[in-house]
C-alpha cells in the first residue's frame, strides 16, 4: 500500500485525478497529486475574509496545539510513523518533532511576544495605532508562498506560523524530502475547525522544481511574498520565479560552530556540544559542524564529548542512513586518518569526532560528524566566521559570549547562543539577520491633516498660501 | 452496503423505564421490517444515558423476536465481567440465533461501572485487550484459560460450541491506541459520530497503514461508521425535533462520568480528556453549541442533506457499513417514520466509495 499525501487547497482536501510517486532515501514511496490547471485556478482564486484578531488567531493555534499534545491524537500518531517509516527518523526523534509542534502551537505567550518583538507592537496588526503624527497599521502582504525544505520539519511550521500570525494566506509547497509536516499541520487545522478562516487560508501541495514550470509559474506570479528555505538551488529557483516586485525571505544554507572557552565544567560544555551535533543529525543550519577549543584541556573535553555522544546515541538515536551516506562517513574517516588527524568514532557510525589543525577540514558528511580544533584565542577563530554563511555560534561557558559577541557579530555571526541551545530559537531573537514578521506585513500610515500642528511646526501646514507668499521658511524650525 | 440501527435506550426526562424498554423492543422489530441489517445495543449502568445494562439479555430478546435481523452489542464493557461468562453468552446467542449475533466490545468510560464491578479503571485498556483476545481465541478453539496479570484460571471446555464459522466482532475505537491495537489484529472498528470527516479519514489511514504492515487484507475488514440520524423532507424540522433529545442526552453523557472533570487524574483516558478540552476551547461545553456541531457532521436534515453527509464520509473512509441512531426523532411513531424515510430515501442512494484517498 503506497501512502497518498493529499493536496489541500483553501483548507479543503482535493480529489485529484493524477498522482506522482516520491521515493525516499530508504526506498519507501508515497503518492502525491500532480498540480493541474484547475488546481492552479482554485489556488489563485481562494480568497478568505480574515477579520480575526491576534487573540483569536493564537487561541485557534492553541486549540490545534492541544490536539498535538495528546498522544492519542491519530494524526500525531500517523505523523510520527511517517517520519520513522519514510524519513528514517528514530522513534525518539520523530516523537520529539511532534512534541515540538505541540510546543510551538501551545506557547501562547511566545506567539504574542514574537509579534510584539518583530513588529514592535502587539496591536499593530489589529488596530491603527498612533505613531508620531500618524496612525499606522501592519496589513498582511496577502498570499505568502512558502517553499519549504525537507531537512528541518520545524522550519516549515515556523514559516507557516509567522504567516498566520500576520494574517497572510499560505500557499505551501512541501519538499520532496518531507511532504508530511505541512500537510499534517494543515490537516489538524481542518480537524479542529474546517471552516475557520485560518484553515480556509491554507493550501498545501508539492511540485518539482524540475518539471514544466508553466502552471507553477502562474501560482508564483500571484505571490505577495515568498519565503524560501533550503539549499542554493532552492533559493535560486525562488529568486528566478518570484515576481520581481515582491519580497523574498531567504533562509538559505548556513553553517554553525561551537566555541568552547576553557570551561570549568567540561561535562556541561560537552553535553551542550553533543546536543548541538546530534539534533537533526546536523541537517539544520544551526547544527554545529566545527568546534573550537580555547584552553589546555582539549583531550579531556574530547573524552567527555565522546561519553555524551554515546548517551545521545541512546536517547536520541540517529536517523536512517543510506548506503551512500554510510560510505561518505567511512570515506571521511579514512581520509582524516590518512591526513594524520586524530579520529574517534561511535559504534555503528553513530558519530565521529576529528581533531585537526585550525585551518584543516576534510569532507563533512554531516550525520553527527564534527571537527574539533585547538585555538589559542578568539583571534584564531574569527577567520572562520563568514558573513552570510555563519549562522549560529554556540559558546560554553555562556559568560564568554559577552566577551566575544561584538567581534563575532562584526565578522558575520547571526546568532550567539549557549552550547546546547542551537535548536531553541529564543523569542525576540533574529533569524538569519532578519526580523521575519516585518517582511510579511505592509505598514500603512494614516497621516494627520494640515491642521495638526507638530512638535517642530507650531502652525497649520497651509502649503499653498505659504507658496504664494513665499514663506516656506515658516516650516523650518 | 450495510445499514444498522443503533438504539441507545436513553431515558429522556418525563419518560418511564417501561416506555424506554417498550421502545427499545419496538425499534428492534421495526428495524427488521424496514430492512436494516443489524440492530445495535449499548451497555450502560447507573445512568439514564442508557438503560440496557446486560446486552446479552437485551440481544436475546430481540433475536427471539426477529428472523433475519442481526443483533449486535456496541458494546459490551469487556473489563467488568468475567471473560468466560462473556464467552458463554456469545456462544449461546450465536447458537440460538443461528449466527445472527455480533459481539461488539468497548473498554468503558464510566467510573461507576469500574467501581461497582471491582475493576481498576486505569487498567481498562490492558484488561480489555487481554479479555478480548482470550474470548476471540476461545471462540475458535472451544476452550479457554488464562494466566495473565488480570485473571488466572485453568483451561475449561466451553459449551455450547460455536455455530458460526467466525463470530463477527467489532470494537468502538476513538483513541489512536485502540485504533493501532485493532489494526495490528485486523479487527473492525466502530467509528464515532462526534468526529468530522477529516478525522475519520485520519483514523482510517492510521488503521490501514498498520493493518497492512501486519499482513491483513484491509479490503475485507468490516468497519462501521455511526451517525445520529433524523430524516425529514423539511430539514429544519429534522434538526429541531432532535434538539431537545440530544441536548439532554449529551448532558447525560457528560454527567455520567467524572472523566471530564478538570481535577480528574485517571490515567489512560487521554483521548476523551483531550476531546473534552477541545470542546471547552471551542465553546462546545455549551450543549446547544455541541448539538449544532453534531448536526453539522451527522445526517440530520432532508434526504438529500443526509445522503451528502454520509456519502462524504463513505468516500473519505471507504466504510460502507453505516449505523444510524434514530431515537432523537420524537415519539416512537416519529422515530419509526424517520427510520422508514432513511431506508427509502437515503440508503438506496448511497454509493460505494469513489475513492479511499
Amino acid at each position: 500500500m503506497i501512502k497518498t499525501i493529499p493536496m489541500i487547497i483553501g483548507g479543503i482536501v482535493q480529489n485529484n485525478p493524477n498522482f506522482r510517486e516520491l521515493t525516499f532515501e530508504n526506498t519507501t514511496k508515497v503518492s502525491t497529486p500532480v498540480i493541474d490547471s484547475d488546481c492552479v485556478d482554485n489556488i489563485i482564486k481562494n480568497k478568505v475574509e480574515n477579520n480575526l484578531s491576534l487573540n483569536q488567531i493564537i487561541n485557534f493555534l492553541y486549540t490545534v496545539g492541544q490536539r498535538w499534545k495528546s498522544e492519542e491524537y491519530a494524526r500525531r500518531r500517523a505523523y510520527i510513523r511517517d517520519l520513522k517509516n519514510h524519513l528514517g527518523y528514530s522513534n525518539e526523534m520523530a516523537k520529539l518533532e511532534a512534541n515540538w509542534i505541540a510546543m510551538l502551537l501551545c506557547s501562547k505567550s511566545a506567539l504574542y511576544d514574537i509579534v510584539n518583538h518583530d513588529l514592535g507592537s502587539l496591536h499593530i496588526i489589529d488596530e491603527w495605532i498612533p505613531q508620531g503624527d500618524c496612525y499606522i497599521k501592519a496589513f498582511p502582504k496577502g498570499k505568502s508562498i512558502h517553499l519549504l525544505a525537507g531537512n528541518v520539519p520545524l522550519s516549515g511550521i515556523t514559516s507557516i506560523l509567522r504567516a498566520i500570525l500576520t494574517k497572510n494566506d499560505c500557499i505551501i509547497k512541501t519538499s520532496a524530502a518531507d511532504p508530511f509536516t505541512a500537510t499534517a499541520l494543515v490537516s489538524s487545522f481542518i480537524d479542529v475547525h474546517a471552516e475557520h478562516p485560518i484553515t480556509r487560508a491554507m493550501s498545501v501541495m508539492y511540485w518539482s522544481h524540475n518539471e514544466d514550470i508553466l502552471l507553477v509559474k502562474k501560482i508564483m506570479d500571484h505571490a505577495d511574498v515568498v519565503v524560501a528555505w533550503g539549499g542554493d538551488e532552492a533559493i535560486k529557483w525562488a529568486v528566478k520565479n518570484s515576481p520581481h516586485h515582491i519580497d523574498i525571505l531567504k533562509f538559505g544554507p548556513k553553517k554553525s560552530l561551537s566555541i568552547i572557552d576553557d570551561p570549568e565544567d567540561i561535562a556541561v560544555a560537552a553535553t551542550g556540544v553533543a546536543h548541538d551535533i546530534c539534533f537533526y543529525d546536523q541537517q539544520a543550519c544551526f547544527s554545529t559542524q566545527n568546534i573550537y577549543y580555547i584552553g589546555n584541556k582539549i583531550n579531556l573535553f574530547i573524552d567527555e564529548l565522546e561519553k555524551k555522544l554515546n548517551i545521545y546515541a541512546r536517547i536520541l538515536p540517529k536517523s536512517f542512513q543510506s548506503f551512500d551516506e554510510k560510505a561518505a562517513f567511512t570515506l571521511t574517516e579514512k581520509e582524516c586518518l590518512f591526513s594524520g588527524y586524530q579520529v574517534r568514532k561511535g559504534e555503528d557510525q553513530s558519530w565521529i569526532i576529528i581533531q585537526s589543525p585550525l585551518n584543516a577540514f576534510g569532507n563533512q558528511p554531516l550525520s553527527r560528524s564534527a571537527y574539533i580544533h585547538q585555538a589559542s584565542s578568539i583571534k584564531d577563530i574569527l577567520p572562520f566566521i563568514h558573513k552570510n554563511i555563519t549562522q549560529t555560534v554556540s559558546i560554553a561557558p555562556w559568560e564568554s559570549s559577552f566577551k566575544y559577541r561584538d567581534e563575532l557579530a562584526k565578522h558575520g555571526a547571526e546568532r550567539i547562543v549557549e552550547s546546547g541551545m542551537n535548536n531553541i530559537f529564543r523569542v525576540g531573537g533574529a533569524h538569519d539577520g532578519k526580523r521575519p514578521l516585518q517582511h510579511l506585513v505592509k505598514y500603512v500610515s494614516q497621516e494627520k491633516p494640515f491642521g495638526h500642528t507638530t512638535k517642530d511646526v507650531a502652525v497649520e501646514i497651509e502649503q499653498t498660501r505659504y507658496l504664494e507668499e513665499d514663506k516656506f521658511l515658516v516650516f523650518v524650525p | 452496503m450495510k445499514f444498522g440501527n443503533i438504539c441507545f435506550s436513553y431515558q429522556p426526562p418525563g419518560e418511564t423505564h417501561k416506555q424506554v424498554m417498550d421502545r427499545f423492543v419496538r425499534l428492534g422489530v421495526a428495524s427488521e421490517e424496514l430492512g436494516f441489517d443489524t440492530y445495535w445495543t449499548l451497555e450502560h449502568h447507573f445512568t439514564e444515558f442508557g438503560l440496557t445494562g446486560n446486552l446479552f439479555v437485551a440481544a436475546a430478546n430481540l433475536l427471539g423476536r426477529t428472523k433475519t435481523l442481526n443483533v449486535g452489542t456496541m458494546g459490551v464493557v469487556i473489563p467488568t465481567a468475567h471473560p468466560v461468562r462473556q464467552t458463554e453468552d456469545v456462544l449461546l446467542l450465536d447458537q440460538l440465533s443461528k449466527g445472527r449475533f455480533n459481539f461488539g466490545a468497548v473498554r468503558g468510560l464510566y467510573h461507576k461501572d469500574f467501581r461497582v464491578f471491582g475493576v481498576n479503571m486505569e487498567d481498562s485498556r490492558e484488561i480489555t485487550q487481554d479479555f478480548h483476545q482470550m474470548i476471540m481465541k476461545s471462540l475458535k478453539t472451544g476452550a479457554i484459560s488464562s494466566n495473565s496479570d488480570h485473571i488466572d484460571f485453568p483451561e475449561v471446555v466451553l459449551y455450547p460450541k460455536v455455530y458460526s464459522k467466525e463470530v463477527p466482532t467489532c470494537m468502538t475505537a476513538e483513541s489512536a491506541s485502540t485504533t493501532e491495537w485493532l489494526a495490528k489484529q485486523g479487527l473492525p472498528m466502530v467509528l464515532s459520530w462526534i468526529i468530522g470527516t477529516n478525522e475519520k479519514k485520519a483514523q482510517m489511514d492510521l488503521y490501514n497503514e498498520i493493518a497492512t504492515e501486519y499482513g491483513h487484507d484491509i479490503t475485507k475488514i468490516d468497519h462501521s461508521m455511526t451517525f445520529i440520524c433524523s430524516v425529514d423532507n423539511d430539514g429544519d424540522k429534522a434538526r429541531e425535533v432532535c434538539r431537545a433529545f440530544l441536548t439532554n442526552w449529551y448532558d447525560s453523557y457528560v454527567n455520567a462520568t467524572n472523566i471530564f472533570n478538570d481535577s480528574n487524574q485517571t490515567r489512560g483516558y487521554d483521548y476523551h480528556k483531550g476531546q473534552w478540552r477541545d470542546f471547552v476551547l471551542k465553546g462546545h461545553t455549551n450543549t446547544s453549541k455541541r448539538v449544532d456541531y453534531s448536526h453539522e457532521i451527522n445526517p440530520v436534515g432532508t434526504p438529500e442533506e443526509c445522503i451528502k453527509i454520509i456519502q462524504r464520509d463513505i468516500d473519505a473512509t471507504g466504510i460502507t457499513n453505516i449505523t444510524c441512531g434514530f431515537e432523537a426523532n420524537g415519539t416512537e411513531d416519529e422515530i419509526v417514520a424517520s427510520m422508514d424515510r432513511f431506508m427509502k430515501q437515503v440508503a438506496p442512494f448511497l454509493k460505494d466509495p469513489k475513492s479511499t484517498i
